[in-house]
This record gives C-alpha cells, sequence and structure tokens, in this order.
C-alpha cells in the first residue's frame, strides 16, 4: 500500500464498499474487521507500507472488489474519487476541493 | 502537540484594571478575535441537560420483556440524530465543513457500532444509555490505543457522537448560552459543537489540547476563525475576564489586554484585512467604483461587511450539483434567498451552472482536453432540464426584491448560445406566470466574456445583454493558449500580455458605444495595479475573493480616474512585454507600491 490508510482514505474506502451489497473484510496480520466500518478500518491505523488483504463475498464482490482496487490503484487521489462515483451513479459531479484547502478559488 | 506553555503576568495600565495575562501557545489558524470569554467544559456542557451522566448510566439493565422496545427507541434516536446531521450538512459553509460532518455521519451510521449496541440490548439486556456508553467506549479506548496519533485526535470526533446520542434520549439539541462577539475556551472541542458554536457570534477559538490536524483545527481555518492550540488556560481563569483577545498569527491569547494593546493589535489586524468604516468609495477624484464578492459558500458572506465587499458580483453555483444529486428547487431557492438576506440590499450576479473544465462534471465525462471541452453554457444547453430548473429558481428567488438578482451566462462563444438561453428563460416565465408566481421581469442578463471569440464580437453581444463580466483566467488561457493548471507553461500564463489588454481595449468600445456595462469577476481584479486599470478601461464594478477587498480598496481611492485613463490608453499602446512591464512599474513607483 502506497498512502497510509488516513482518515480521508479511510472514509473514501468505507464510502465506496458501502455501496455495494458484498460483505467487504481486511486483514491485517491476522486481525479482520469489517471493511464498511469506519470505527474498524480507523483502529487498524495502517501505515504506509503496510500489506492488507482485502476479501469481498456476495452477489456484486466482482465489481465491488474492482471499485476498491482502483482506490488503492489511485492512491486515494480526488481523481479516483470522482471517477468512482461517476461509474456508480450517473449524475454526480467530480469533486475539485482537497480536504484541507482553501474554499476559495478565483 | 506541543506543550510547555507559560503563563505571564503584567500589571494592566489603569488603575482598577484586572491584571492582564498573556498566554503561550501554537498557532493554528491565523487572524486576531476579540471578545467576551467563554469557558466551555465537557462535563459543564453535559449537566446542562443531562445530570449525573455516570451514575443513570452504571448499573442499569432492562427487562427481558422491554428488549423489543428498546431496540425500536435506539432506531428512532440515531434516526433522529441523523435528520440533524444533515441539516447541519446542508446548510455547509464550506466543502471542509460538509466533509467533517459527513465523518460524524459516517461515525452515526457504523455498521459494527450498530450491531455491538443492538447485542448488548438483547443479550446483556443494558439499558439504552449504557449501551450506548459502553460500546462507544471500548472503541474510544481502541482508537486512543492504536499508536497513531491521527488517529488518537479522533476520538473526541467518536466520543462527541456519544454525547449527540445521550443529548437526543433526553430530548434535545445543545443550547449554547453565547451573546454577543464571544472567545470560546475548552479542552477540545468536537466538531458537530464546533460548528454550532460558530454559527452564533464566534470571534475566536482557544483550546487546551488539540492537534493540527484535529477536525476543531481544520474547521476553525475553513471558517476563517482565528485558533490557538496548545494553551494551558484553565489556571489563568479566562471566565473571570471581561475580555480576551486571540492572535491566531502568533499564537498568542491576552485575557484583559489594556485598552492601548487592544487598540494596537486591532490597528495592525485592521492594516492586515479588516474594514471598520463605512466610506463611500470613491476614486481620489471622486468617481464612485464597486467592489463586490465572489461567493460559493454561505460562510463566506459574514466577512463581506467587515471587508467592505458590497453585494456579490459573481456567485457560484456549481456545488448544488452534488455528489448525492442536483439540488432541487426548493433548496436552490432556499440557497438564493439566504445569500440575498445576506447581501443586505445590494445587488447579487447568478452565475448559471459553471461545470467542466477544471470544476468537475454533473455526467461521467472523459475528456483530453477539459477546458476546450464540454462546459457552461454548452453543457447548460445540452441539459436543458438542469437550465430551466436554474432558471426557475432564479426566478423565483428575484420574485421578492426585483432589480437585486441578475444572470450570468458562463462559457459563451456563440451569439446563438445568449439567444437560446434567452428563450428557455423566456418560456420559464410563460411558465411562471401561467401559475401565477411572481419574479423579476426586467431581471438583468449578462454573459461572462471569458473566449476571445466573443470579445471580438463584443458590440453584438453588448446588444443582446445587460452587462459582459470579464472573467480574466479564462480569457488570458484562452487568448494565450496557456493552461494555467500546467506549471511547465507557468510563465506563458502572463496576465499582463499585451493581447489580453488589447482584448479588454475592444470590450470598453463596445461598452460604451452599446451603453452596456462592463465588469470584471475574474482573478486580475484582486490585484490592485489591474483593478486600477481597469478603471481606466470603465469598469466602475470589480468582484473578487472577499479577503482581496482591502487592499483594492485601498489603492482604487487613491488615484485618479484621469491617470487610470492614461494608464489603460499605455498597456492598449503597447506591444510587447517589455512596454507593459515599464508602464506598471512607473505605476507602482508613482504610487508608492
Amino acid at each position: 500500500m502506497k498512502a497510509g490508510l488516513h482518515a480521508r482514505p479511510s472514509s473514501m474506502l468505507v464510502k465506496t464498499a458501502s455501496g455495494f451489497v458484498s460483505d467487504f473484510m481486511i486483514e491485517l496480520q491476522g486481525y479482520r474487521i469489517n471493511g464498511k466500518s469506519i470505527l474498524g478500518i480507523m483502529m487498524l491505523a495502517a501505515e504506509c507500507g503496510t500489506e492488507l488483504q482485502l476479501m469481498m463475498d456476495g452477489p456484486d464482490e466482482h465489481e465491488a472488489m474492482d471499485a476498491v482496487v482502483r482506490l488503492f490503484a489511485a492512491n486515494f487521489s480526488e481523481e479516483g474519487e470522482a471517477q468512482e462515483r461517476g461509474e456508480e451513479r450517473g449524475d454526480e459531479k467530480g469533486d475539485d476541493h482537497g480536504d484541507e484547502k482553501g474554499d476559495d478559488h478565483g | 502537540m506541543k506543550k510547555g506553555t507559560t503563563m505571564e503576568m503584567k500589571k494592566g495600565t489603569t488603575m482598577g484594571e484586572r491584571l492582564t495575562c498573556t498566554l503561550k501557545g501554537v498557532a493554528a489558524s491565523p487572524g486576531i478575535g476579540v471578545g467576551r470569554p467563554f469557558v466551555l467544559k465537557r462535563g459543564e456542557l453535559r449537566g446542562e441537560t443531562w445530570s449525573a451522566p455516570r451514575e443513570e448510566v452504571d448499573g442499569k439493565t432492562i427487562l427481558q420483556g422491554d428488549v423489543e422496545q428498546t431496540l425500536e427507541h435506539w432506531k428512532a434516536v440515531v434516526g433522529a440524530l441523523q435528520g440533524q446531521y444533515e441539516e447541519l450538512i446542508r446548510e455547509a459553509e464550506s466543502e471542509t465543513v460538509r466533509r467533517v460532518l459527513e465523518s460524524q455521519m459516517m461515525i452515526l451510521q457504523d455498521p459494527e457500532l450498530q450491531a455491538s449496541i443492538e447485542r448488548t440490548i438483547q443479550v446483556e439486556f443494558l439499558s439504552l444509555p449504557r449501551a450506548i456508553c459502553r460500546e462507544i467506549g471500548l472503541w474510544a479506548d481502541r482508537w486512543a490505543s492504536s499508536g497513531a496519533d491521527w488517529v488518537e485526535e479522533r476520538v473526541t470526533d467518536l466520543l462527541s457522537v456519544q454525547d449527540d446520542l445521550i443529548l437526543m434520549l433526553h430530548g434535545g439539541q445543545r443550547e449554547y448560552p453565547l451573546t454577543g462577539q464571544t472567545i470560546l475556551f475548552a479542552d477540545e472541542l468536537a466538531p458537530v459543537e464546533m460548528i454550532r458554536i460558530a454559527r452564533t457570534s464566534l470571534k475566536g477559538v482557544v483550546l487546551q489540547r488539540a492537534g493540527h490536524t484535529s477536525h476543531a483545527v481544520i474547521l476553525a481555518k475553513s471558517l476563517g476563525l482565528p485558533c490557538v492550540v496548545g494553551v494551558d488556560w484553565m489556571g489563568a481563569e479566562p471566565g473571570l475576564h471581561d475580555v480576551a483577545l486571540v492572535d491566531g498569527n502568533f499564537g498568542e491569547v491576552l485575557l484583559s489586554p489594556s485598552g492601548s494593546v487592544l487598540k494596537e493589535r486591532r490597528e495592525k489586524a485592521t492594516k492586515l484585512t479588516g474594514w471598520e468604516g463605512s466610506e463611500e468609495q470613491s476614486t481620489r477624484c471622486g468617481a464612485s467604483f464597486v467592489l463586490r464578492a465572489n461567493i460559493e459558500y454561505l460562510m463566506e458572506m459574514d466577512r463581506m461587511q467587515h471587508q467592505g465587499a458590497r453585494g456579490v458580483g459573481l456567485l457560484r453555483t456549481e456545488s448544488m450539483l452534488m455528489s448525492e444529486g442536483v439540488w432541487s428547487l426548493e433548496s436552490q431557492v432556499g440557497f438564493y434567498r439566504t445569500v440575498l438576506k445576506k447581501a443586505g440590499n445590494e445587488p447579487v450576479t447568478i452565475r448559471l451552472f459553471d461545470a467542466g473544465g477544471d470544476k468537475g462534471q454533473p455526467d461521467e465525462v472523459s475528456e483530453t482536453n477539459p477546458f476546450l471541452g464540454w462546459r457552461g453554457v454548452r453543457m447548460l444547453l445540452d441539459r436543458p432540464d438542469l437550465l430551466q430548473l436554474q432558471l426557475e429558481a432564479i426566478l423565483r428567488a428575484s420574485g421578492g426584491e426585483p432589480g437585486r438578482v441578475s444572470v450570468m451566462i458562463p462559457m459563451v462563444t456563440f451569439l446563438e448560445e445568449i439567444d437560446c438561453v434567452r428563450s428557455v428563460m423566456r418560456n420559464v416565465m410563460d411558465d411562471l406566470d401561467a401559475r401565477g408566481v411572481m419574479f423579476d421581469r426586467n431581471i438583468p442578463f449578462g454573459v461572462m466574456m471569458e473566449v476571445p471569440a466573443l470579445v471580438l464580437q463584443a458590440k453584438a453581444v453588448a446588444e443582446r445583454v445587460d452587462f459582459m463580466s470579464i472573467g480574466t483566467n479564462d480569457l488570458i488561457q484562452y487568448t494565450l493558449a496557456a493552461d494555467r493548471g500546467n506549471e511547465r507553461v507557468a510563465s506563458h500564463f502572463e496576465p499582463r500580455h499585451p493581447a489580453v489588454w488589447k482584448l479588454v481595449g475592444l470590450l470598453r468600445d463596445a461598452s460604451v458605444q452599446r451603453g452596456c456595462s462592463l465588469r470584471v469577476c475574474g482573478e486580475m481584479a484582486s490585484e490592485p495595479v489591474y483593478a486600477a486599470a481597469f478603471l481606466g478601461f470603465g469598469v466602475r464594478e470589480l468582484s473578487m475573493g472577499v479577503q482581496e477587498v482591502p487592499a483594492v480598496r485601498s489603492h482604487l481611492t487613491e488615484v485618479s480616474i484621469e491617470e487610470a485613463e492614461l494608464l489603460a490608453h499605455s498597456l492598449v499602446a503597447a506591444d510587447c512585454m517589455r512596454e507593459v512591464h515599464a508602464t506598471f512599474e512607473a505605476w507602482k513607483k508613482n504610487y508608492l507600491l
């Protein structure tokens, strides 16, 4: 894993996984948590370079896994998220704001 | 977070004044705030509406027969709190505020948390408050011992959801007894608390704990609230003082500062950003001009009066194309009405959805060159549903106060696009007429001048619209064929390029000949020297970020129209960068800039 699974990526992961019916589990050093639970993911406090095992189980497991893997591949960048959401739902707008950036852009 | 706070006591300057006390901490959000100290203690806060929480929580179980009822109660409480959070999110002042609130919502809706609380009720027969506190407490302990700072800092967020749930059980929202300008002193501050308090009359925040990445600090920055953290303030008893000053630039908190210190710091702050007067905005020679604000979020409007911005020259509306879908008619009308209310009696220019380019798309659209792609009016004319919805909302909002709302079309290239939008607007008007809805029949109608092709047809444009507003960033990048986001060609994105001024010259001519108002709402307006040049081109209305207004006003009040016209004349006459450069240098020298 390139980026650490910090607060913003964690919530992006939960948001994405929650869009699917399949169960989503994350395993870290034998410790397994619910990937749709922000409480669980934050507890892993996964830092940069940590190896995580992702498991999907359910009717839409392939699509769900694709979506989650894309998030990791895009390093949880905003573009990754915009694409993600665009693909999930037809009428969404990409997001051009950074988390802690100012909100004013001329 | 850095600790090791020092405290020094100085004698006040006037007899009978309380001792001045300076507390040192770490600057977390810039600016200076002055107000009456208000001390917020977690325990006390709970005490206001929830007495003796621990006694109630400890040792309470329910009967097996009450399990169903308790589970229902739990669902109802979660639902109600969810509603409260949703309301806070709807009124979010900025993208950051929205995200922070959404993360609170995510905790509330967490499937593991929900399951564990339900299990505790079903299996261990714990009462609802006890189940909530124990389960959230367990998670808080796990987070606190995760060994990562960024996780430990979020424990506050977790506990605040617990507090909100318990409060909800007791049927209430928290009331904050704040009156007048307030400086808040707290140990730590939960994000929801922060936002609720910020919506009163908060002027600054002092925290004992909280790191630079805590939500409280992120929110303070986003809301423009001065904030100092890592301050050991309890011993100083701020509640006993009448006045506190938070200096978020230097990480200092002054309790009962002497009159002269207060004056000095205030002057310094005013010089940096502020505007205390209500003087006319006019040049040295007495010609009046108007500086308005570019606004996207409501919270930005709170600083308008203080900074001396009059009305909104550019209201961005793209944030209504939200991830959850486009805002409903009612939400759009509500938003515009709130903006109008906050703008006092001043006008508000609403730019139609300008999605595209760097600003995201309502649909999933992948373009190799989005800035030359499907954006602004191009997208709107392909999506008549969006256009009609927005025009109806704008017209409805204009009904109460005719003359205050204007419509502005972004990214126009063909004259026909103006005609098309106008005809859609006429249809919407007919429809509103048929339904007996009030609206401003003569609503001013204008265009953004950002595509060179349109500028070259300025006279024909000026005949069709009530005003033309220059969007400088796009006009520059389209004229100079330089992507403003591409660092490699950053030096090619040159606002002072002679061609840019020649285009502005064309706009001036068209504006004068056809009697059509010429305005600027782009970034160049916020640079005092360029703003002076625009005055010379006949522009009397400039719109910019709220924070830029004082510096621009300060320069424009010292110039005369005659000088500005000479400046404009030299700029249009210039052929190479060297000449433009020399012209501006001479101007700056003359005004000691």
